[in-house]
Order: structure tokens, then sequence, then C-alpha cells
């Protein structure tokens, strides 16, 4: 079963460095991991007049396609991982064998990672619900190694990472007294801020 | 001056040289298209370099306005380049045919009975008697045959770009209209007659590439929502009448409505001085005649509005890469338009998402069209799906208000037809009907229009998806026209639509298995709707907005379609 996100503390110019950060911190517990293929960003439906909602949705490269890592391992794994980052965990389903197929988590700032294996190809969504419309949707350079015609970002604008390091770090610490960690991202993307409440 | 396709020419020629040009055609419109993106990229939101909240006052209006011009002015001749490219790629091919055609025919020459020569031309040898004669007759045909084909490919890559790349003259792009001229009144007397859209294609298919481009150039409103002409000439068509149709609103709209606003705020200003001067009824009177002016114009505003919200939300590329196409709109009332993400004439699935209540032209260039994205990116990712193209069908006058008129079933009847019209077009102009999986999904009331024209015509479909259905005017799956294996439900829990669907004012509950939740029947002649179900989630708990959360964030319905939509149902759960 899912959740009922909570509301959220960041507004569109943060929503989608916050999803790519996600997905860096969710993609770092994962042994071997083997890239990505494609980043597609999505506008999807928001109940809430005057939100909005988006999805980043990254695709595991063709020949992981049914491999025992991404369709097993990876979700015991994510559990895990997710877990430790102090994430919600949830949303956890079968497919019509009875295999798990769909696991998520929920950051404290209510971006939501949905993991999920499609008739073996695997994907990672980052989602912000009916965040507020407000400020530029930036985000930086893909993840595990898209390539840039594999990048599909019609909802925000690409900067490279020394054009947006201050402002990100800046613009998402939301909560007060909270110290913005330096976290590696990989496929390129030199420096970026984790959130950390310790 | 156009070179005659000989014998000769066509036997040495290589088409490497027009490969590579049809290739630079395709690496412009991607230049093309980049360049537009990163131009929108500067006004689109308020926050971006040129957006309000770095830039306001006329100047920064005139700017923006600017950059839209454009972004449009880039996809146009983007979306010409694609074309041209493509019409290249088409004559190459028909060329390589043709000159397969020649030299087979030539390969099968029996030398000690015809002659051929240098210019092609084929010598019976009549010393031995006639045989050879009618034997060199037919040589003499199917190379002429090969010749002709090769021509007509010629001439129809001529007209092509001299449309799509603006090379023709005036008088040339007249001349065209005016030889498509006699195929566009028979074009019409078979709308007159009532042709179907498969007659319709059939016909369309038997004419020249020249004609089919005269017809465009000279009469666009033809076929632009003519069921059974290909969809890249629809949207052509489609695009050339929107551009035409804002062209018409005056450039001073938006100067006149708030000259009109001035005009009122200085009359209510005055109005205690102007009833102080004992005659206020010819102010009251000028009154009455600048509201009613102002609410005409904010109309005319609104629609012009809505208008160009369609054209900038069909212009570049969609999320997924894939191109839109517009292939019908009305600016009427609600308004409707029907958008395809990706090309259904050319895909390997297809979808047709038909929106409920509160459905209008708004909506199928914004949410509707949202979700259409959506569901062909996931559609995409299922893996050897290949493309799936998705549409919004919006081409009926929706319900506006669920409580006050959704339960009628008047708005479904009247889009009966033309759902199953232009489904029947949609597989008489997809390119391999048999191997193309098509899925019709409504929403909502749209589930009901898809029931009564399922139930009422027949749909030219494979599979029917039911999401949020309050009834689809029918008992029973097998009532839809399809095997009920090919019928899939979903209905969230405590999606308010529950109480409609419960109530079978507009038919049966689709996601009614007829089992309790004890397992028994749950009526003695009645087995339930059939068909298949899927989970879905509520993904909150308003029952208002559970009813619109099926595209939302993490919702398994999502999956479920995906793998409906590309043939994989059995392992939706």
């Amino acid at each position: 079963m899912s959740q009922e996100l909570p509301e959220l503390e960041f507004d569109l110019g943060e929503a989608f460095i916050r999803m790519d950060e996600a997905v860096a911190e969710t993609i770092e517990g994962l042994p071997d991991f083997p890239g990505f293929q494609t980043r597609t960003t999505l506008k999807l439906d928001c109940p809430v007049e005057g939100r909005e909602s988006y999805e980043i949705n990254y695709k595991f490269p063709e020949h992981t396609i049914g491999s025992d890592l991404v369709t097993r391992e990876y979700f015991s794994v994510l559990k895990a991982h997710w877990a430790s980052l102090g994430w919600e965990v949830h949303g956890e389903r079968d497919d019509a064998d009875g295999n798990i197929s769909d696991i998520q988590a929920t950051r404290p700032d209510g971006v939501n990672v949905w993991y999920s294996n499609l008739l073996g190809q695997a994907i990672i969504h980052a989602q912000v619900a009916c965040v507020s419309p407000e400020g530029e949707p930036v985000c930086g350079p893909p993840l595990g190694g898209v390539t840039p015609e594999n990048d599909s970002t019609k909802d925000c604008i690409v900067k490279e990472p020394e054009e947006s390091a201050t402002e990100t770090t800046d613009a998402i610490a939301p909560f007060g007294d909270v110290q913005a960690a330096p976290v590696s991202f990989p496929g390129g993307w030199g420096r970026v801020t984790r959130l950390g409440t310790s | 001056m156009t070179v005659p396709i000989t014998y000769s020419l066509l036997r040495k020629a290589d088409f490497a040289a027009l490969e590579a040009v049809a290739e630079t055609w395709m690496n412009l419109y991607a230049t093309l298209d980049d360049q537009a993106v990163s131009l929108v990229g500067l006004k689109s939101k308020d926050d971006s370099a040129f957006g309000t909240d770095h830039w306001e006052g006329p100047s920064s209006e005139a700017a923006r306005d600017k950059i839209r011009d454009l972004v449009l002015a880039l996809d146009e001749r983007a979306s010409a380049a694609r074309r041209v490219s493509v019409a290249i790629a088409v004559a190459v091919e028909e060329f390589k045919g043709a000159q397969a055609d020649l030299n087979e025919v030539v390969a099968e020459i029996d030398r000690e009975r015809v002659a051929l020569t240098e210019a092609g031309s084929v010598i019976p040898d009549t010393s031995r008697g006639t045989d050879n004669v009618s034997y060199a007759e037919g040589l003499s045909s199917r190379i002429s045959a090969a010749l002709e084909r090769a021509a007509e490919a010629d001439e129809a890559l001529k007209a092509a770009i001299g449309v799509w790349a603006e090379t023709f003259s005036e008088s040339e792009r007249l001349g065209l209209v005016h030889e498509a001229a006699d195929e566009a009144d028979e074009l019409q007397d078979l709308i007159d007659a009532g042709a179907s859209p498969e007659r319709i294609n059939e016909w369309w298919n038997g004419l020249s590439e020249a004609e089919r481009l005269g017809i465009l150039e000279g009469d666009p409103a033809l076929i632009a929502g003519l069921d059974g002409v290909p969809t890249d000439t629809r949207d052509a068509a489609n695009r050339s009448l929107l551009e035409a149709e804002l062209d018409r609103y005056s450039p001073t709209l938006d100067q006149d409505i708030a000259d009109v606003q001035e005009r009122i705020a200085e009359i209510e200003g005055n109005w205690s001085e102007i009833v102080a001067s004992g005659d206020p009824g010819e102010s009251a009177e000028e009154l009455e005649h600048l509201r009613d002016r102002l609410a005409a114009l904010e109309d005319e505003r609104a629609t012009r509005d809505e208008l160009v919200n369609l054209q900038d939300a069909i212009s570049g590329q969609a999320r997924t890469g894939q191109e839109y196409f517009l292939l019908g709109y009305d600016s009427a009332e609600d308004g409707k338009a029907i958008v395809a993400v990706g090309n259904p004439d050319t895909a390997d699935n297809t979808v047709v998402y038909v929106p409920g209540t509160g459905g209008d032209l708004d909506g199928a260039s914004g949410n509707d069209l949202a979700r259409a994205e959506t569901m062909a990116l996931d559609a995409s990712q299922v893996p050897g799906s290949g493309e799936t193209a998705v549409l919004v069908w919006m081409d009926y006058d929706a319900p506006n208000h669920p409580l006050a008129n959704s339960p009628s079933l008047s708005y479904a009847e009247d889009a009966s037809a033309p759902l199953a019209s232009f489904m029947s077009g949609l597989e008489s102009t997809n390119r391999d009907p048999e191997e193309n999986t098509t899925t019709v999904v409504g929403h909502s009331y749209g589930t009901t229009v898809i029931g009564q024209a399922a139930s009422e015509h027949g749909l030219a479909t494979d599979q029917i998806v039911a999401v949020a259905s309050p009834g689809m005017t029918v008992d029973q799956a097998s009532e839809l026209g399809i095997d009920p294996e090919d019928f899939y439900a979903t209905t969230a829990p405590g999606d308010i639509i529950h109480a409609a669907a419960e109530s079978g004012r507009l038919g049966a509950d689709p996601t009614d298995t007829g089992v309790n939740w004890d397992g028994r029947q749950t009526g003695v002649d009645w087995d339930g709707f059939g068909g298949n179900t899927f989970d879905s989630d509520a993904m909150g708990s308003d029952p208002i907005e559970i009813h619109s959360n099926y595209w939302d964030a993490n919702n398994p319905a999502r999956i479920n379609m995906a793998l409906i939509f590309t043939g994989n149902g059995k392992e939706a759960t």
C-alpha cells in the first residue's frame, strides 16, 4: 500500500535537484551499480489547485533486464539501505507470479523514490507531489552516465554543477539548523548536498 | 527543371548521396528542435531568465512574445525539415525499388531472342518467327513500369520539397493546388456520400503524393478532421488551420480589453457626479454597452489563449522524445482536440485515451496530455514493447459538472459515432493493424462514452480499459464487441465514483466480479461484469481526489496500464 505524501517544505525551484539527490543517495547503496540508460522528467497529476507534481524517471541499461541483480538483490538491498537512511519504506508489491516488483521509500523532506521491476526492466522513479510552482526548475546533469541524447528533461533546465552548486547548497537546506553534508554523485555530478538529521 | 529519368540514369544511379541528404535534413530537424527547447527555457517559468520575476513591463512582454514567435517558427521549420527528410527517405526507397525492378528485367533477358540497346529499347530477333515480338513487348512494358515508378517517386519528392522546404514559387504552389482540384472535389463527394474511414483511406492511398499535397495546400479543412486520412497529413492540416485561426485574432485584442476596462472604470469612478448632473441615462447606456463588449472581448481572449496553449503544447518533442500530432481541434464552446504523443500509424501499440467529465480543449493541451505522456513513457519501459503512441481523444462535448449532468447519457450518445469512426480511421491508417495492439482507455465518464460506442457501433480496438467507471451502458463485458478477456477495469478504494457505479444508472459496475467478500455469488442470475480487474491505489483519503489519482506519482495503476497497453495484460495485478 502506498501512503499519503507529507506537505513539502520546498518549491519547484528545488524539486528536481532534490529528486536527483534522492536517487543519488539510493544508488549509493546499490552494489555493482550498472549505471542508467535514460533519464526522463514527467509532469504528473496533482489534485491541489495551483500545485504541480513531477517525476524523474531513470531506466536501467538493457543488459540488466531480467538479471538477478536488479530483479531480486536490489529489492532487499534497498529495503535495508533506505531504512538506514531514515527513510520510510513502503509500497511493497508483488507481480502476477508472486515476486516482488515494487518498493518505495519516502525521505523526510517528502521526496518519494520508487524502485520497480517491470517484466525484468528496473526503473527508479523519484517523485514530488503537489509542489508549489515557484522558482526556476533547475536540474543537474543526469546520474549514472546517461548520455545527453538519452536525457529528456522537458520540465527542468539542466545546469552544470559549477553553475548551480552554490545556489543549490543554499537552496536545499530548508531545515534551519540542519547541516548540509557534501556527497559524491556518480555519473559526473561533482558535488551536491545531502540533507542529514545528524 | 526536372531531368527525366531514363533507362541509363536509373541503371547507374547511386542513391547514397541522396540518403546522406536525408540524414542532413534529419540533423537539421534535431538542431532546430534543440534550439526551440533552449528558447522555451528562457521564459518557461516566472523565475526563468526572461520570466516575470526578472523582467516586467511592456518591453518584457514584447520580448516574451518574440521568443514565443521564434519558438513556433523554429518548431515549424524543424517539422518541415523532418518531413523533407522523410520524403527523401521514402523516395530513395522507391527509387531503389524501381532500380531493382529494372535490374531484374535486364538479368532475365534472353539475348538470343532480343537485343537490349543502351537506351533501354528491346529489339526482337524476328528472324526466327514472331514469338520474340511479344516477348520483347513484355520486357519493354516492364522496363517502362520501372521507369514510371521512379518518375512518380521523383515527382512526389519534388512536390514534397516544394511544399515543406518552401522551394515552390507561388505559381508552382498554386499549380499543385490546381492540379489536385478534381481530386478535392471527388473527396468532397465521398464525404457527402458518407464514405467510411476505410473507403476514404483506400481512396487517399490511390492518389499520387503530388495530389495529396495539392489537397493539403489547397483545402486543409477538408482533411483536418477526416478519419481515414494518415496522421502525418492530418497533423499538417490542423497545424495550418490553427495558425490561420490565431492569425485572425486582432493584434490589439489585449489593448482593446484594457481600453474598455479603463473607460468602464472612468464612468464608474465618476458615477456620483454623473448622477448629480441629472441625466445619467446616456452614461448608463454606454456602461451597459461597454460591459457587453468587455464580456465579448474577454471570451474572445479566452478562446485565443486556449488555442495559443494548444499550439505551445504541441511544439517540440514530447517528454518521451516522440513527436506530437494534432489530429483535430475545435475552438467552439468548451473546445475539443485530438492530440497524439507519437504517430499511431507507425507505432507498435496505440492507446486512445478518452477523458471524462470536465474534459475540454484546455485539458487536451494540459492535464490530459500530461497523462498521455505518462502512459507513453510507462509503456515504453516495458521490455520489447516497441513504440506506444498515446492519443487524447477529446472530440466530444463532455459533461462539465459531475453532479449536474454527468449521469446523463446524452453526452455519450452524441460521442458514440465520432469515436467509432475515429477508431476505424486509425485502423485503416495503421501500417500494420494485425501486429499493432490497440487499446481504448477511458477515465470516468470517458468509459461511458467508450461503452456506448462499443455497444452501439463496435470499436476497432483489441482491448478496452475502464478506469473509475460510473458504468459503460452495458451489463457485461461481452456486450462491448471484444473478447471479455481483453477487457480490463479498475476503481480505487474510496473513489467517489463507486456510488454512481453501484447505482447502475449508466449500466453495471465494470469492476463488479459478481462475488461477495465472502466468496459467494452476489445474485442467482448474475456472475459479474466479466473481463479482468486490476489494482489501483487510492493515493489519498478524499473521495473526489481519489477519482483523479490514477496517473499520480506512484499509483500501481500506471504499471498495470503499461502492461496492458503493451499486450502484457496477463501480467497485470
